[in-house]
């Protein structure tokens, strides 16, 4: 049955219409000339916790100690009395005593009576709280989204700004910009996908992946990262077996690194230290200026990580330390 | 009247900023252009902390710092008579806080030639 059937059933005073408003799942009203309730169904009662006696007979305005009286509602059924119009979708929102804020739309049409003297109004309350809700919780999901994907375009953005230019080719510098991207998409997958964080050992393995036959891991013991961490500290890695293949013991063949970390207590604080050793590789000097790969290190370890570092150049090859401690998370 | 670029008027500048890339960027661009930079700051509290002891000529802040906002420190610049920019991606953020509505974004990814421009103006007009 379609609202324009009920619609004539209402209209030729049919008894059956009763029975149909009855069975209808959304909350009606059918008032008179007054604004006086004739009818409500169970949908509505149900809806509005109350009784038919509290509600049949009475004014719509004064039902429930005045909670209908809202403003825009008088106004909205005002008009639809003198102009014969049907009003559809009309939305209010109101704080009901027994029920709480709720969201209503509001499809209220004149029924012309076969007598030809009364008019009555078929009132459908339509509750869209949840759908404003959740509409709401939307924006704010796709608000977040947006702001989350603008940052990380400002983050790639600064990683092409960064990526050293001078004398290197379009090849070297796209080679190095793209080596570095990659490694961002591993560490934000892995910051973003375990939600007690990731494991330091992991972190190695994901971020050194293209050198484990040239760098020997030894592990200690295997450390949770805060989500905070993970990135610095694996583009801190990245950096390093970038440079060892640069410069360091990565650009020859018999040039090998170790790689070895553990987790010291200092008192109440648990320190990672890592240390990085580069073997049989060139004779190194300390370069004259801070290229990307030590910047970018020394400002993740002691900006973001909160921690130190010690850059060697020996003449044996380059040798890091890095100690950053672990009980923190800014999250 | 052209100047050269040594004649600018080189700043201190106090960087507040979450993201450790768009930091570094940010703080190495800066230097570039010859300015001296404090930070960057990643927390409120180290931002308030930096400005007990030092005074910066200007301030360029992002606005949401692991979801806390950046509005103390932005109120203690104005106490303290420090202009400062914002660098954020979340206008409506900025919109309904009275601490930074008034204030130029330069936005996310922030287009740091107009920064500077900025900048430079600043320094032109000794703040």
């Amino acid at each position: 049955m379609t609202l324009e059937d009920l619609y004539r059933l209402l209209r030729s005073g049919h008894v059956q219409a009763q029975g149909v408003l009855d069975t209808l799942d959304v909350p009606l009203l059918v008032l008179d000339q007054g604004m006086c309730v004739v009818t409500a169904n169970p949908a509505f009662l149900r809806a509005f916790k109350t009784s038919r006696d509290d509600t049949v007979g009475h004014a719509l305005f004064e039902l429930g100690n005045g909670q209908w009286d809202i403003p825009d509602l008088r106004q909205l059924l005002s008009s639809v009395i003198p102009r014969a119009a049907a009003i559809v979708d009309y939305e209010i929102s109101h704080a009901f005593p027994d029920i709480g804020e709720r969201t209503f739309l509001i499809t209220a049409r004149k029924l012309a009576h076969p007598d030809g003297n009364s008019q009555q109004i078929l009132i459908v309350f339509t509750d869209i709280t949840k759908r404003r809700i959740d509409s709401a919780a939307k924006d704010i999901l796709l608000n977040e989204s947006r702001h989350r994907m603008k940052n990380l375009l400002a983050v790639v953005r600064a990683l092409a700004h960064q990526t050293r230019t001078e004398g290197e080719t379009a090849l070297q510098y796209r080679k190095s910009f793209l080596e570095r991207l990659d490694c961002l998409a591993v560490t934000q997958e892995l910051a973003m996908a375990e939600a007690d964080g990731v494991d330091f050992e992991t972190l190695v393995r994901q971020t050194l992946q293209s050198y484990t036959d040239r760098i020997a891991l030894r592990p200690g013991a295997n450390p949770p990262l805060a989500n905070s961490q993970v990135q610095p500290l694996g583009m801190s890695l990245n950096e390093l077996a970038t440079n060892a293949v640069k410069y360091g013991a990565l650009s020859v063949p018999d040039g090998s690194i170790n790689l070895s970390w553990e987790v010291e207590h200092e008192g109440e604080r648990q320190v990672l230290s890592v240390v990085w050793t580069e073997e049989n590789g060139p004779e190194v000097d300390q370069p004259d200026h801070e290229g990307f790969g030590t910047g970018l290190i020394n400002h993740s370890v002691t900006g973001a990580l909160d921690g130190e570092v010690d850059i060697a150049y020996d003449k044996s090859g380059v040798n890091v330390r890095i100690r950053i401690p672990l009980d923190r998370n800014l999250e | 009247m052209t100047e050269s670029p040594h004649d600018e008027k080189k700043l201190t500048l106090l960087v507040v900023e979450d993201d450790f890339l768009i930091g570094f960027d940010l703080k190495r661009t800066l230097q570039e252009a010859g300015h001296r930079v404090i930070g960057p700051a990643r927390k409120v509290s180290e931002a308030l902390e930096i400005l007990k002891t030092q005074s910066p000529d200007a301030a360029i802040l992002d606005v949401n710092l692991y979801g806390e906002r950046v509005s103390p420190v932005a109120r203690l610049l104005h106490v303290m008579g420090i202009p400062f920019v914002l660098t954020s991606a979340d206008e409506d953020f900025i919109r309904g806080d009275d601490a930074l509505s008034a204030s130029e974004n330069f936005g996310k990814p922030t287009d740091t030639k107009r920064l500077l421009a900025s900048l430079h103006a600043l320094g032109e007009t000794g703040r």
